[in-house]
């Protein structure tokens, strides 16, 4: 199956993500921020990544921007997933391409289905 | 699936509680006015992570209030709301109320009152117009139009049966829809790809697919930048909504264009110009309806072989495309492959070693832990003890190995005590919740100084703390600071002030609660002891033994009995719950100006630093912390006043003396004792016992004789000396008290 890369700051999040993905079959990888997302991204090669957006030392949108610069980050899928709705952000994400915008809390289902659509 | 994510609303309350314990230091610190730009993040993200965990499991009260909660914190971190005493005095209290919620959540308690009146303060905050012209009437309405973002869940559970009812919906016909989509330079580059788009719209129903757009040669070909124009024939029940719904998700990568064959030409043009728009949007944010209207004709397909029916020359461009794409995934493949291990090790290694940064054990295994140690002291004092008793002749190999095996005892019970140890900051920060709930309640004006939060103690004196220093607050806020106008009257500011502060001395620690309040008024204690039958009515006390009355079980001076202060089963208690933690309580009493409650708690439970004295056969330790020096004494320095107690002049000082042999009732001495042991205590100075001898300094293990026997005045507990004797361990005020009967159950035995 997949190997996801799980970025959030919030534990509980990180739990729920990887216990619904890895219920899933797939492998979860974690990072709390996205300086240790890059790390994790540079070490693991994920097939796909779920970042939230507010995060402590580097936020998400910073992390796909750079990521984007990264060899194995170019064409890579990466989802943010956040509760914030704002125009100007999810036109910042647009900028640092994001592949898609979720909002929390998110549907289990619709998580795995959408890790299967983009994988 | 749900059941398992009870597991995970343990882990969220979890981290709530150590949320809620930082966002409500970066709100006191916004609150002090010193705070930075990260502070209001901080602040934010901690209100935000909340609401994020809350949303997941469904606390919609918790998720509504930190929505709102958390739009004040944006507002302020982008400086379009200043933090100025009226907003923090809000933010202090949502911190509140934020933390009622998540117990509510937790114990799945209904709401209280005030979250609803919180909530419009806060809300007076983001628009003070509406709040004045919508006054609480309003308050539904206004909770309706914040948006939740729960709701999708909610929608989602709702929607769940659905699918399951779909197959009679089934017989919908299916209509052809053209989709083209044009690509964006961007698209894979936001990590999108054609195929896997085109395999999702295969979801919906059956696809056929066409290209336009001329390929270059397969060796000028780059397969990441080369934008063909793609055409999709959908067959398909789905509504145009649905799927532009669906497409919603790729359309900032991508431009799509829709006509339903089924509807006339022309009108479909006119459908297709307002779903620009759509196409315009930003990054589609209804990803997740998007695919659960996907999932269900899945069902209904899934089992339909799609076939890409394409023209001829198509068919020949997506071969390349995908030769293309499947030389550029092999490449990107052996790259993968290719990235050497070593580097990655490292990288494993480093990530396991953050990941490592704190571990939860339960408390349980660390007392085993701490007993197990315990019992290691003791045995290697055995040890000691026993090779002393062997002639060795120097330089012996088993006596350095049992000096070094000391040296690693002491090693190990430091680390291991460390490990139990925290910072009081745990039991404080719960304190100004205290002072201002209680504030209101009394209409009392009150504000808390808290210092040394950072002071380390044994975690389990830290749990036992909370209940005594919450009782004594409320005491000095009921009994001790008077109401404003009376502040005033006696020429003081409005507002008392409630000092907080823990500290270390030598081998204890020290918390202090003091207050500027009306200290504790003599008469009245006095008159109260009397009428309880707490002293007899002739007796002649000092004022500092008619203040320590107010630690008599059974006492309380509250005029009327109220809720704050309990119902007089106040300081007793908190003086037996600081006395089973090896500790002690003194007040110092200052009529008029307040009052000052001093606590002293041993640092740890479980092992002392010890002075082993002999008293005749008996064996006794002091903690060597408190030994100041031992003396030589004769009859030239020692003095008897006329009520029969002793002092010492100690360096042109007199000094309480004290016979350990009178005041336990020891066998009387054959000759009088030689030895003066110069103590420090905490409350009441130096203090000096008289010792027949000194036998030597040594580790103990504190075993509680309360426990296993009984508690015994003067006596803090015992030990197992390394010969197998039990030692008692004495407490030298509570032994100074029971020598001038400065203390409420020696007087009662007097009287």
């Amino acid at each position: 199956m997949k190997t996801v890369l799980a970025v959030d700051d919030t534990a509980t999040i990180r739990g729920m993500l990887r216990h619904c993905l890895s219920k899933a079959g797939h492998t979860v990888i974690e990072a709390e921020d996205g300086a240790q997302a890059l790390e994790q991204l540079r070490a693991h090669r994920p097939d796909i990544v779920i970042t939230d957006l507010n995060m402590p030392v580097m936020d998400g949108l910073e992390f796909i921007e750079r990521a984007r610069q990264e060899e194995c980050g170019r064409t890579l899928p990466m989802l943010l997933l956040t509760t914030e709705t704002a125009d100007h952000l999810k036109q910042r994400a647009r900028e640092v391409r994001a592949t898609g915008w979720m909002n929390k809390p998110f549907n289990p289902g619709k998580l795995l289905k959408l890790v299967d659509q983009l994988t | 699936m749900m059941d398992d994510f009870d597991d995970f609303q343990a882990v969220f309350f979890q981290e709530c509680e150590e949320l809620l314990g930082d966002l409500q230091d970066h709100l006191e610190s916004i609150a002090d006015g010193d705070f930075d730009a990260e502070t209001l993040n901080a602040a934010f993200r901690a209100v935000h992570s909340i609401k994020g965990g809350a949303g997941a499991f469904g606390f919609d009260h918790l998720v509504n209030f930190a929505h709102i909660f958390e739009t004040v914190m944006d507002k302020l971190r982008s400086d379009e709301l200043d933090a100025n005493p009226t907003v923090t005095k809000v933010l202090l209290r949502s911190n509140d109320v934020i933390a009622d919620l998540v117990a509510d959540a937790q114990n799945g308690a209904p709401p209280r009152d005030n979250v609803e009146r919180v909530r419009l303060e806060l809300e007076a905050l983001i628009n003070p117009a509406a709040a004045d012209a919508a006054p609480v009437a309003d308050a539904g309405q206004a909770a309706a139009s914040t948006p939740a973002p729960a709701a999708p869940e909610t929608q989602a559970s709702q929607t769940a049966p659905e699918v399951l009812a779909e197959p009679e919906e089934e017989a919908e016909p299916t209509r052809d829809v053209t989709i083209r989509i044009a690509p964006g330079p961007e698209f894979i580059h936001s990590g999108h790809d054609m195929v896997k788009l085109i395999r999702a719209f295969k979801s919906m129903g059956d696809v056929r697919v066409e290209t336009e757009g001329e390929l270059p040669p397969l060796s000028d070909h780059d397969a990441v930048t080369t934008q063909l124009v793609w055409t999709l024939t959908l067959n398909t029940a789905e509504t145009i909504s649905e799927i532009e719904e669906f497409y919603d998700f790729y359309a900032h990568t991508a431009d799509f264009t829709i006509t339903d064959s089924s509807v006339a030409e022309e009108a479909v043009s006119a459908e297709a110009e307002p779903a620009a728009p759509v196409q315009e949007e930003t990054v589609a944010e209804q990803a997740q309806d998007v695919q659960e209207q996907a999932q269900e004709p899945l069902e209904a397909s899934s089992a339909t072989v799609v076939e890409l029916n394409v023209s001829s020359e198509g068919q020949v461009a997506l071969d390349e495309v995908k030769a293309a794409v499947a030389q550029a995934d092999a490449a990107e493949k052996a790259e993968k492959a290719a990235a050497p291990k070593a580097t990655e090790a490292p990288k494993k290694a480093a990530a396991s070693n953050k990941a490592a940064k704190t571990l939860r054990v339960e408390l349980n295994r660390v007392d085993r832990l701490v007993n197990m140690v315990g019992e290691i002291v003791i045995t290697q004092a055995v040890l000691n003890q026993k090779i002393s008793e062997v002639d060795l002749p120097p330089n012996n190999q088993v006596a350095q190995a049992i000096e070094q095996l000391s040296h690693q005892t002491r090693e190990l019970q430091e680390s291991v005590m460390a490990i139990r140890a925290q910072p009081v900051k745990s039991v404080f920060s719960r304190m100004p919740r205290v002072v201002r709930d209680l504030a209101d309640q009394l209409g009392k004006e009150v504000t808390l100084e808290l210092a040394g939060e950072h002071t380390e103690v044994d975690t389990t004196v830290i749990e036992e703390l909370a209940e005594p220093l919450t009782h004594m607050l409320r005491n000095s806020m009921d009994h001790g600071l008077e109401m404003p106008d009376a502040r005033e009257a006696a020429g003081k500011p409005r507002c008392g002030t409630v000092w907080l502060t823990a500290e270390h001395r030598g081998e204890r620690v020290t918390i202090t609660l003091e207050d500027d309040g009306a200290g504790i008024n003599r008469d009245r204690v006095l008159a109260k002891a009397i009428e309880k039958g707490i002293v007899p009515e002739e007796a002649q006390l000092t004022p500092e033994e008619i203040d320590m009355l107010i630690f008599a079980p059974g006492f309380s001076t509250a005029a009327a009995v109220s809720n704050v202060s309990g119902r007089g089963v106040g300081m007793d208690v908190v003086k037996k719950k600081v006395q089973a933690l090896g500790g002690r309580v003194s007040l110092q009493n200052n009529p008029g100006k307040g009052a000052k409650f001093v606590i002293t708690l041993p640092l740890t439970l479980a092992v002392l630093d010890g002075m082993t004295i002999g008293i005749g056969d008996e064996r006794f330790v002091l903690p060597l912390g408190s030994v100041v020096e031992a003396l030589k004494i004769s009859d030239d320095v020692m003095e008897t006043l006329p009520s029969g107690s002793h002092i010492l002049r100690y360096r042109d000082n007199y000094i309480p003396l004290l016979s350990v042999r009178d005041l336990l009732g020891l066998d009387p001495a054959l000759e009088r004792e030689s030895l003066a042991v110069v103590v420090e205590t905490e409350t009441d100075g130096k203090i000096s016992l008289l010792v027949d001898e000194l036998i030597g300094q040594r580790q103990v293990v504190l075993k509680s004789l309360e426990a296993n026997f009984k508690r015994i005045e003067g006596i803090s507990g015992a030990t197992i000396l390394g010969d197998g004797r039990v030692a008692l361990i004495l407490d030298v005020p509570a032994l100074h008290a029971l020598g001038t009967g400065h203390n409420v159950s020696a007087l009662r035995k007097a009287s």
